[in-house]
């Protein structure tokens, strides 16, 4: 698994790649997501751009392409019932499947251990 | 995260007990405080269900007393300060020559005095303005005991319990919109032996039955020390007494479901009371004028070009928030929202925004454009939530 350092993480799954928000996102979001917007399937994403919204009671967060491609697929399951995304970010709130048209972008992506330096970094555990 | 902003921001004499009862801390009009402790929806509920504490020792706390000190009021605000009786609480308006509205307000009708509690954002704004009419009267003081005042809420429908539980004998219940003082030596001994500081002309201990949440409750104002020692002893008792911390965001989320206005979002200087369908807290009658007497007569003479409306989105969806364009259903902006959120309670999402008087009949459907896509909406009844009792 990689990730992003706007706190997305990416799964490799054979051709496509897994994305969705880590749980030091969610708990950005006091853990009370309200709303998921999600690209449609088909969309063209580029790695860095905003493919989506997660709302929280009080405040919204864009999500961020971790890497570019084509949308495959999107977790219909979590748009229709945005909490289950905080109780499980990881796996069963996984949020969209991307085809990457860019596969050397995964290379540039934080490996797990330089992910944990940056919230380490940040001043976060 | 961390930076040097952080350190200069201002605490309240409770911020300690927020970090040791590891809240969430964020930035509110230049002080840190609790945004949540167990979680904003969690703390929503259970004020709505059970009873809430609040610090909201930031807020602005005047003292006005002095010969006249009723007639300055009457003056700055059009609410019937002269003819009020003692013990009177009073939500009004400072409000400038257009009838725009520089801060809302409490006044707490006193005897000798008139308390005013102020937004925190407006303090500095509302003490210039106060201090700019008193010199027409001479005999007037004006003093801000901000810092020398706490304050604390009890919400929702155990606080009257708790309120019990915690003061004993010195408490009382009194009618809605009404206050009480206490003495010190009315105060129970553990409380009156914590004591250290006084404010002159002012009771030890002063509560009214008054609040922001739309459940009935407290609102509690006393020296720091005091203050301190009864926040301590409602988290103590707070098993007992059923009771859970509320920080900021709850605190907002159960204002907008009461359909409260909130200073900076339905309520500025640009906005009269009249439009934000406030009408109910101008005395035309009194006796005597007030500044923007003459503006808010023009407009409840001619109409008023926008009106404060609740909407209820459909279904599912986006969050509408304050800057959303409101949309007529064929297109074509017709006002924008001031407050927006999911609503804990009615679990949909909900909003204020002011919108031309043509589309603002309740029943009316209404679009809200959100990061560039459109959500139907439709205007309904305020408040969106109204207590049982």
């Amino acid at each position: 698994m990689r990730f992003s350092k706007t706190h997305e993480w990416a799964r490799s799954e054979g051709e496509v790649v897994v994305v969705g928000i880590t749980e030091y996102a969610v708990e950005q979001l006091n853990k009370e997501i309200v709303f998921v917007e999600l690209p449609p399937v088909g969309k063209t994403i580029k790695q860095g751009e905003t493919f989506g919204v997660v709302e929280a009671v009080k405040t919204a967060a864009d999500l961020y392409a971790p890497l570019s491609g084509t949308v495959e697929e999107i977790n219909s399951v979590v748009s229709e019932e945005p909490s289950l995304l905080a109780q499980d970010p990881v796996n069963s709130g996984w949020l969209i499947k991307i085809r990457p048209s860019q596969p050397a972008e995964w290379d540039a992506l934080l490996t797990a251990e330089q992910y944990k330096k940056l919230l380490e970094e940040e001043g976060h555990h | 995260m961390l930076d040097i902003a952080m350190t200069e921001k201002l605490r309240t004499i409770l911020y300690s007990r927020h970090k040791s009862l590891k809240a969430a801390m964020t930035d509110f009009a230049g002080w840190e405080m609790p945004l949540y402790y167990s979680g904003i929806t969690d703390e929503h509920l259970h004020t709505r269900s059970k009873v809430g504490l609040f610090d909201l020792s930031h807020m602005g706390r005047f003292l006005i007393r002095g010969k006249g000190f009723r007639d300055l009021l009457d003056w700055l605000t059009p609410a019937a300060i002269s003819t009020a009786p003692d013990g009177k609480v009073l939500y009004s308006f400072l409000l400038n020559e257009n009838g725009g509205v520089i801060d809302d307000i409490t006044i707490y009708v006193g005897r000798d005095y008139a308390f005013l509690v102020v937004n925190a954002s407006n303090r500095e704004k509302d003490l210039k303005w106060l201090r700019r009419f008193a010199d027409e009267f001479p005999t007037v003081e004006i003093e801000d005991l901000s810092q020398q005042l706490g304050m604390l809420a009890i919400q929702g429908p155990l606080a009257q319990n708790a309120m019990e539980h915690v003061l004993g004998e010195s408490f009382t219940p009194c009618p809605y919109y009404t206050f009480q003082e206490v003495q010190s030596q009315e105060l129970p001994p553990a409380m009156r032996s914590s004591l250290t500081t006084a404010v002159r002309d002012f009771p030890a201990l002063l509560y009214s039955a008054t609040g922001y949440t739309g459940e009935l409750g407290y609102e509690i104002y006393a020296v720091p020390e005091l203050i301190q020692s009864l926040w301590d002893k409602f988290i103590s008792e707070a098993p007992v007494l059923e009771l859970k911390p509320v920080g900021l965001g709850a605190r907002d989320s159960l204002r907008l479901e009461a359909a409260m206005p909130l200073y900076g979002h339905e309520l500025t200087e640009e906005i009269s009371p009249l439009e934000a369908g406030l009408g109910r807290f101008v005395d035309f009658t009194k006796p005597v004028s007030f500044i923007g007497r003459e503006a808010l007569a023009l407009q409840r003479e001619h109409g008023v070009q926008q009106k404060l409306v609740g909407l209820e989105m459909v279904g599912k969806g986006a969050v509408p928030r304050q800057g959303c364009s409101v949309m007529a259903p064929e297109g074509g902006r017709v006002g924008y929202v001031t407050s927006g959120a999911f609503s804990p309670t009615l679990r949909k999402n909900i909003a204020l925004a002011y919108v031309s008087p043509s589309h603002a009949a309740v029943g009316a459907s209404l679009q809200v454009e959100i990061r560039d896509r459109l959500w139907p909406a439709g205007v309904v009844k305020r408040p969106f939530y109204r207590r049982s009792q």
